[in-house]
């Protein structure tokens, strides 16, 4: 039974790589869309070469969505916020799948969240819930692991607007 | 009351942030299965958006749809939606073939055509009656799970409402119960405190009149001397009925008793009418002091002390009738803080001189009683070691036939020569010697050496010796003279003892037997001082007496009053009755010695005679006077020795 779900798991593993950014052109691709009270008048594109470009910070955990303890790699947000030149009090993310979430500009200060793009060393598809994924640092703090931090940790992040 | 405390913080620790962690996930599940529908339904658009269109940008989005579905599934097969997956089998049986077929659309989602529609829109209606069935399940467990949540919160609830309820009860309990206790015990302190301030008064107060004790008066003193102003001062009178104890043997302890009750009352009526601190104490049988503390110009001292004196001239209205009782009076002022520390003292010094002077006296302290107290004080310390060391030694007077001036016999008197304070007179010492009890020690030692002494002299002469009270009460006199006869050889005849009219009087039983036991030893027995008591004469006469000695004070009453002489008279039949000799005591000139001889008195003694001398220098004078063979004195002339 194990071993059957083991194989199922492994065939849908190895079936899809659709976008996986395999090339530096997908590195180019545009990931992230940033608009709203921000430096620059017209909306931010940003994609991972350029974030990458961004100081990265690592935040090992384990997630209600992931197997065991993840590293997960990305920009700090509130470099993120620093380096668009953000002023506001939300940000209103939403994902790939339409999902929405309204993350308070505080957070990112107060519990120090990343906008993860490399989960254990690998860039993340979307079927790794990539390309981005907002990550809390739930394991070094138990207070965060509540639905209020759950529905904030968007995957899949496609834009974010600064109110 | 702890135990509940336990509980209700077990109740809460038990809510720990782990189960809390849980529950959100479970909610998680819920959101992430209903999230897994839209998306499988915006998926399942996208492709039939493509079918329909044939576009490659469709064809992308869906692609991209379907992907974000695989990352959902993947979703679901990991973390916590795995492990509820785990807990049904039918669900998980279920995800099982979600998993096929999402495996066998794959295929088709690279390269979708047309061609395939029918095919892959088969797989989509299988693939969401497994996605349904699996969010809808989670949504009822959800639900379920929900409930049975509330139902757990609501008895909670409920719990928590009772043990409030149950402290709440038990806290009301406890407050009753202490304020019980609180009002047993304010009884009981209240008792407490009344029964001290019983006890306080009783300790403070005497029992018969209800006056303040000695130690109250005490209390006031200390008070007095922490509070006295300087122009304040304290008078203190020490106060002592006359004849009291004749009062209690005539009318009885209650007549006594009720004396005491109504002159107590009297007192403090009469203290307590006077401005100032006062204070009337009872300090003994029938003592008082009185303690007057006034301004300086406040009282009168004397007229203080006169009206007291006059509260006893008006007789007493008592339970059994009126009483008329004297008093003596002793008082003395403080007129400082430091004077009050023996004022009392002095006053009680005072009383005893008042007492001493003679019924309804009152004296004012003076520093000389101090002075003579501790004179006396000196000397009764000193005695015993001036009886052990023979500082007190006999001297003799010689007693003469008045009518031939011959020496007939001669009496000892004690003299003690005190090293630091001189001669002390008999006087002084012999009531000191009585009252500390050495008299007994000291008539021994007068006894023996008179009878040693004296028979060195010419075998006529006697000897008299004095005895006390004493020693007639607590020596075994008459073995005493017995045994002293025997040791120093002296013929009983030569012994003559001499006792007071007082001590006799005193216990007339015991006394007579003794002296008649040492007559029987052939001992004479002289009444000393006769004329000086206020005795009966036919107690006198119920004693054979061998000889009555006149007081000296009769000596100077018969050269004042010629009624005197009368009294002579009948004392000289008396004694002739008896068949006692008569001696004069005192005697100083010939006219007193002539007056007396004429009277028929007999013998005599005194400074006319000669003045009392140790023994050495009579043994001289009657060895001179045998060698020189002449008479000692001749006739009414005298000798003076």
């Amino acid at each position: 039974m194990v071993l059957r779900k083991l194989a199922v798991l492994l065939l849908v593993s190895f079936s899809f790589n659709l976008t996986l950014p395999a090339s530096s052109q997908d590195l180019e691709k545009i990931v992230l869309t940033v608009s709203g009270n921000i430096s620059s008048d017209a909306p931010v594109n940003l994609s991972l070469h350029e974030l990458g470009k961004l100081p990265t910070k690592e935040i090992v955990t384990a997630t209600p969505w992931h197997d065991g303890v993840v590293t997960f790699e990305g920009v700090s947000l509130d470099a993120l916020m620093t380096h668009l030149g953000a002023e506001g009090t939300r940000a209103d993310v939403v994902a790939l799948n339409d999902y929405r979430s309204v993350i308070p500009i505080s957070d990112f200060k107060a519990s120090s969240p990343i906008l993860a793009y490399k989960a254990n060393g690998r860039y993340m598809s979307i079927r790794d819930k990539g390309p981005l994924f907002i990550i809390y640092p739930f394991d070094d703090d138990p207070e965060l692991k509540t639905e209020i931090f759950y529905s904030r940790s968007v995957w899949q992040v496609r834009s974010m607007a600064i109110e | 009351m702890i135990a509940i405390f336990v509980l209700w913080s077990f109740f809460y620790a038990n809510r720990s942030v782990e189960e809390e962690q849980l529950r959100s996930l479970e909610y998680d599940t819920v959101w992430s299965s209903t999230n897994g529908r839209n998306e499988f339904y915006k998926f399942a658009a996208s492709v039939s958006r493509y079918l329909q269109s044939g576009k490659q940008a469709d064809l992308e989005e869906a692609q991209v749809k379907f992907d974000i579905l695989l990352s959902r599934i993947d979703t679901w097969n990991s973390g916590s939606f795995k492990h509820y997956l785990n807990r049904s089998p039918e669900l998980l049986k279920v995800n099982g073939e979600l998993l096929k077929e999402l495996d066998d659309l794959t295929p088709y989602m690279r390269s979708l055509s047309a061609a395939q529609a029918d095919d892959v829109y088969r797989l989509l209606d299988s693939i969401a009656k497994k996605i349904e069935a699996i969010a809808g399940t989670s949504y009822l467990t959800s639900i379920r799970r929900f409930t049975a949540e509330r139902t757990t919160f609501r008895d909670r609830l409920m719990t928590e409402k009772r043990i409030v309820l149950g402290l709440l009860i038990l806290a009301t309990a406890l407050l009753a119960v202490v304020m019980r206790q609180n009002g047993v015990l304010t009884r009981a302190n209240e008792q407490i405190a009344e029964d001290a301030k019983q006890l306080s008064y009783v300790a403070k107060h005497d029992a018969l009149t209800a006056l303040p004790n000695r130690t109250l008066l005490n209390e006031h003193l200390n008070r007095a001397r922490e509070q006295l102003t300087p122009d304040e001062i304290l008078l203190a009178v020490a106060l002592d009925l006359d004849g009291f104890k004749a009062i209690n043997d005539t009318l009885g302890h209650a007549g006594g008793d009720a004396l005491l009750i109504s002159l107590s009352r009297r007192l403090r009526d009469y203290v307590n009418g006077l401005p100032g601190r006062n204070l009337a104490a009872r300090v003994g049988g029938d003592e008082f002091v009185l303690i007057f503390w006034y301004r300086r110009n406040g009282l009168d001292i004397d007229t203080t002390i006169r009206f007291l004196a006059g509260q006893f001239s008006s007789p007493l209205e008592t339970t059994i009738g009126s009483l008329l009782v004297g008093s003596s009076i002793g008082y003395a002022v403080a007129e400082s803080r430091e004077e009050i520390g023996y004022v009392v003292l002095n006053a009680d010094l005072a009383l005893t001189e008042a007492k001493a002077s003679g019924r309804g006296t009152a004296r004012e302290f003076a520093q000389v009683m101090r002075t003579r107290l501790e004179r006396r004080l000196q000397i009764e310390r000193q005695l015993p070691f001036a009886l052990r060391n023979s500082r007190i030694q006999p001297h003799y007077q010689l007693q003469f036939d008045m009518e031939t001036g011959e020496p007939v016999g001669l009496e000892a008197l004690a003299r003690w020569n005190h090293s630091d304070i001189g001669p002390v007179s008999p006087s002084e010492f012999i009531p000191i010697a009585e009252a500390s009890g050495d008299v007994v020690e000291l008539g021994r030692v007068m006894l023996k050496s008179a009878c040693r002494d004296v028979q060195l002299l010419p075998d006529h002469l006697h000897v008299a010796v004095n005895l006390s009270m004493i020693q007639v009460l607590n020596d075994d006199i008459p073995k005493l003279v017995t045994e002293t006869l025997r040791e120093t050889g002296l013929s009983a005849a030569r012994l003559k003892l001499e006792i007071t009219e007082s001590v006799f009087m005193q216990n007339v039983e015991i006394v007579s037997s003794v002296l008649s036991e040492l007559q029987e030893l052939g001992v004479s027995i002289s009444l000393d001082d006769f004329g000086t008591g206020y005795s009966a004469l036919s107690y006198l006469s119920n004693f054979m007496w061998n000889e009555l000695k006149i007081d000296r004070s009769f000596v100077t009453a018969c050269e004042a009053s010629p009624k005197a002489l009368n009294i002579v008279n009948v004392i000289k039949s008396l004694a002739d009755k008896m068949n006692a000799t008569l001696l004069v005591e005192g005697l100083e000139t010939k006219e007193q010695v002539d007056t007396f001889r004429t009277l028929g008195c007999r013998f005599g003694q005194g400074f006319y005679y000669s003045k009392p001398k140790p023994i050495y220098e009579l043994r001289q004078i009657f060895c001179e006077t045998d060698t020189r063979r002449a008479p000692l004195a001749g006739g009414n002339a005298g000798l003076r020795l």
